[in-house]
């Protein structure tokens, strides 16, 4: 007895004969685009296009022909006369669904298998070699060092491993689009669409709730959702290559792998109910077109009222993308001009609840996403900036200044309605925030964003306009800046000793007479000329900067200038274009340019057996530098020759 | 032998079938006639294995017709709407056929490519609807089955055609007791060929019986109802009269 089982070799091999010239052509691309760089550049250039760098080539062929081979194995389904002299043939549904599958991702594949082998006859060992330009390349993309051969076998096997799974997943997607699909067309539209549905669909949440969420930005992407999304996101961002497959990547790959099972078992549950005489219908099965419209009309409907509430604003354009979109949709799914039927009208009213629900849940945040704040335990860290001292970040990474930072956030969040619409009570112009009151039209706002990192790899973001007052006196932000490691660890000054601290001063030396010419320079720095007592003198002059800080621009910067302040001082910076005279005139006006002290402390501690050195070093802006330490420093200028000298010479 | 037992399909709100019963014996040839629409094909398709009723049964030798793959290899089956795969000509159909049908006899290929004529090298798409047909046969009865399921089987052929298929038929059931079962609009010819029909009309089996007894029981019933006297019907002429569209004189039509 023949092909009693789940699959038919006759069928199989006949999928090859029929369908082998899109095997063809796709090894010829794949060719073209690797194994020909190895034969013309030789193995050690050629490999970066062979294997490591991202092979456009590749992911065309991978791509098209999972699309492709799915349409032209399953493309019996889709023809009155194909299904039924198929299905009374010497099949039961599932060996055709599964010789089906297999002989066309066999055909998918193939490409790939010729060029794993074209790979393996040309392969030579090739070493990273640190002064090829593609091993650079490479360390950077992946992040990690290479120290093997990278045009082994066993490499070999695992670019082949990272086609396979884009492969299988696109085909499975593609085959799945045929299942449900009732005529060519119609299978590989919905074919690529599926195989966009997931990030399309997450795109569209994210652009929603950047137009309709309040602090919730479209750069709130999750990127470790995203690439479990398709194979093709981690594909480009070099995940799926040789040496992509290693831990950072594991978990999208088994997601991969997991949905392709999924997708396939779907697919042959599907096909042994599929009414096959709806074939040359769009959608076969029912179910299938309403979901298919309502996609349609999310997406179309949606992108259309984006569109035209830029232009006109309101809620309308929703309305007539989602009325033009939801015609064209049932046309193409009904496969008729004439719509008006009952199912139209069940599929209007789907599309009609969708849509508000939608349009009308993020524009009153029924989810309640602007109100989130991550749980203190589930985050990694986050960092804390606004838009005038962004160069001073804050990143909470202890439990303590998390519940800062979080307390920050629910204070924005709690006066949401003030600062949203910055507008207070009841038509008041003002509001109040904790006793503090505010005028929007007087104060300075600012953009603060928040950025968690959370401990399962996921990442919160928000950002909203507040005064700048508001932050300035904020006790929850005063907090979480002295709660930080960074601040606790450096902030004490007073930690610093004289005796080892090495004090520098850098200077700036251009080659060029115009200083803002481009060109080089050189740094010169000279160390030691403090005296213990004069090293005393500045850590004191700190502690005291810090003590009494004021700054007249905002107080915010009082708690960050303290942090850095007393991270800082070592090094002390000084641009060689500015005399003695200019630098104190400069310093009097409340100088602001980005010249910067830099401090450093760099101790040993040695025993027999180990020997750990290490430096901490930070930035402060000179306009920041606090009178104690701007008298200190001028005392110095006086008092050092080499100093002076070093500091005037043009 | 094909049983069909209390068979019910429907697409959508249209009920294409309405617990039909069939019965085909061993060895026998079968005519199924209905006019356009009545639900011919849409039993074949159950027959064949294609469809999967919504109820009843469709058995060939006591076996479930649907999904058994050990019936459909002694089953044959030419469609109205024919198909070949795309680019293929006789010899690749053959070979595809040959893998499939455990008894395919190739000797009987080739006489039949040779009797019609048919040019085993050209492809299948550049042949003319007839030649299509005819490949079909070769085809298909190549592989020697015991069910030869036939849907409009001589539809757009030539007399010369058609009597060397009729005789291809015919050689099969006296030879091998092939069961035939054929849907057609050409009553004359079934006439001819068919051991038993069954009429079918608006998916319901309305009479079933050899055509002998048909029209002897058309002729008593038209008698009884005093429509005339007429004996010797022609299959065609049961047909319509079934259908309430008999031609007979005084004839009202119609068998309830």
């Amino acid at each position: 007895m023949k092909n009693k089982g789940f699959f038919s070799k006759v069928l199989f091999i006949e999928n090859l004969k029929r369908f082998w010239p899109l095997a063809f052509v796709g090894f010829v691309i794949c060719f073209l685009s690797g194994p020909m760089s190895v034969i013309r550049s030789g193995a050690k250039n050629g490999v970066r296009f062979a294997l490591i760098d991202l092979n456009l080539g590749y992911m065309f062929v991978a791509l098209t022909l999972s699309v492709a081979a799915a349409v032209c194995v399953f493309g019996y389904l889709q023809k009155v006369s194909s299904v039924s002299v198929m299905h009374s043939m010497p099949f039961s549904r599932r060996s055709l669904y599964v010789t089906s599958y297999l002989s066309g991702l066999f055909i998918a594949l193939l490409p790939m298998i010729l060029t794993l082998l074209t790979l393996v006859v040309l392969r030579k060992p090739v070493y990273p070699d640190s002064d090829s330009y593609w091993y650079l390349g490479l360390t950077t993309s992946l992040g990690k060092e290479i120290t093997g051969d990278v045009f082994s076998f066993g490499m070999l096997l695992r670019w082949f491993a990272g086609q396979f799974v884009l492969i299988a997943f696109s085909y499975s997607v593609s085959v799945l689009a045929g299942i449900i699909s009732g005529n060519t067309v119609i299978h590989a539209l919905t074919a690529c669409g599926l195989n966009a549905i997931v990030p399309a669909l997450y795109g569209l949440y994210l652009l929603y709730r950047e137009l309709f969420l309040w602090g919730v930005p479209a750069s709130d992407l999750n990127t470790s959702v995203l690439l479990k999304m398709h194979p093709v996101f981690s594909y480009l961002s070099g995940g799926l290559g040789p040496f992509g497959l290693s831990k950072p990547w594991n978990s999208s790959i088994y997601a991969y792998v997991a949905v392709t099972i999924a997708v396939t078992l779907l697919g042959f549950l599907l096909y042994r109910i599929r009414p096959l005489e709806r074939a040359t219908d769009s959608y076969v099965f029912r179910p299938v077109s309403y979901l298919i419209t309502a996609l349609l009309v999310l997406c179309f409907g949606s992108i259309i009222g984006m569109i035209m509430n830029e232009v006109t604003g309101g809620y309308s354009g929703y309305i007539i993308g989602s009325v033009a979109s939801f015609v064209a949709a049932e046309m193409i799914v009904r496969k008729t001009t004439r719509i008006v039927s009952r199912e139209s009208l069940i599929s209007l009213v789907l599309c009609a609840a969708m849509m508000t629900l939608m349009v009308g849940g993020f524009a009153m945040d029924l989810f309640g996403i602007e109100d989130v704040i991550p749980k203190a335990e589930s985050i990694e860290s986050v960092n804390f900036n606004d838009w005038v001292s962004s160069m001073n970040s804050l990143t909470a990474d202890n439990e303590k200044s998390i519940e800062d930072i979080r307390a920050l956030h629910s204070v924005i969040i709690g006066n949401k309605e003030f600062l949203k619409n910055r507008n207070g009570a009841e038509g008041s112009a003002k509001f109040m925030i904790g006793d503090k009151a505010y005028d929007p039209e007087e104060e300075n706002w600012t953009g603060v964003k928040f950025v968690y990192q959370l401990k399962n790899g996921g990442m919160l973001t928000r950002q909203y306009d507040v005064p700048v007052r508001m932050l300035a006196e904020s006790k929850e932000l005063q907090a979480a800046y002295l709660d930080t490691d960074n601040y606790i660890t450096g902030a004490d000054i007073m930690r610093f000793d004289p005796e080892k601290l090495d004090v520098g001063f850098w200077f700036d030396r251009y080659e060029q007479p115009d200083p803002n010419a481009d060109g080089s320079f050189v740094e010169y720095s000279n160390s030691g000329m403090l005296s213990t007592e004069q090293k005393a003198a500045l850590i004191e002059a700190v502690a005291k900067d810090c003590d009494e800080f004021r700054n007249d621009i905002s107080k915010i910067y009082e708690w960050r200038t303290r942090n850095d302040a007393g991270i800082a001082y070592g090094y002390l910076h000084m641009g060689n274009r500015i005399s003695e005279a200019e630098y104190k005139a400069e310093m009097a006006r409340g100088l602001s340019f980005s010249e910067l002290y830099r401090v450093s402390e760099i101790s040993e501690k040695s025993d027999d057996v180990t020997r750990t050195e290490y430096e901490r070093t930070c930035d402060l802006d000179l306009s920041k530098c606090g009178d104690n330490v701007e008298a200190v420093l001028l005392r110095f200028l006086e008092e050092i020759p080499e100093l002076r000298e070093n500091a005037t010479r043009q | 032998m094909i049983e069909v037992k209390g068979l019910s399909k429907s697409f959508g709100d249209h009920q294409a079938l309405k617990n039909l019963d069939l019965h085909v014996k061993t060895g026998s040839i079968y005519g199924l006639i209905g006019v356009n629409g009545s639900g011919k094909t849409t039993l074949i398709k159950h027959i064949t294995g294609v469809l999967l009723p919504d109820s009843g049964t469709v058995k060939i030798d006591g076996q479930d017709v649907y999904d058994n793959i050990s019936v459909k290899e002694r089953l044959g089956y030419i469609p109205d709407d024919l198909y070949f795969f795309n680019s293929y000509d006789l010899k690749g159909m053959k070979s595809f056929y040959r893998g499939l049908y455990p008894n395919f006899s190739e000797q009987r290929f080739d006489a039949m490519v040779k009797d019609f004529g048919l040019p085993e090298g050209k492809k299948l798409s550049k042949f003319s609807k007839g030649m299509q047909k005819q490949a079909a046969f070769a085809l298909t009865m190549s592989a020697m089955p015991e069910v030869l399921v036939l849907d409009e089987p001589v539809d757009g052929l030539d007399p010369v055609v058609r009597h060397k298929l009729w005789r291809y038929v015919m050689q099969d059931v006296a030879e091998r007791s092939a069961t035939v079962l054929i849907s057609s609009h050409n009553l004359r010819e079934l006439e001819g060929v068919c051991d038993s029909v069954g009429i079918i009309s608006g998916g319901e089996m309305k009479l079933e019986g050899d055509i002998e007894d048909l029209k002897n029981y058309v002729t008593k019933l038209r008698e009884n109802r005093g429509e005339g006297t007429e004996t010797d019907l022609s299959l065609e002429e049961v047909f319509l009269y079934e259908m309430g569209e008999d031609p007979l004189p005084g004839a009202k039509g119609g068998l309830k």
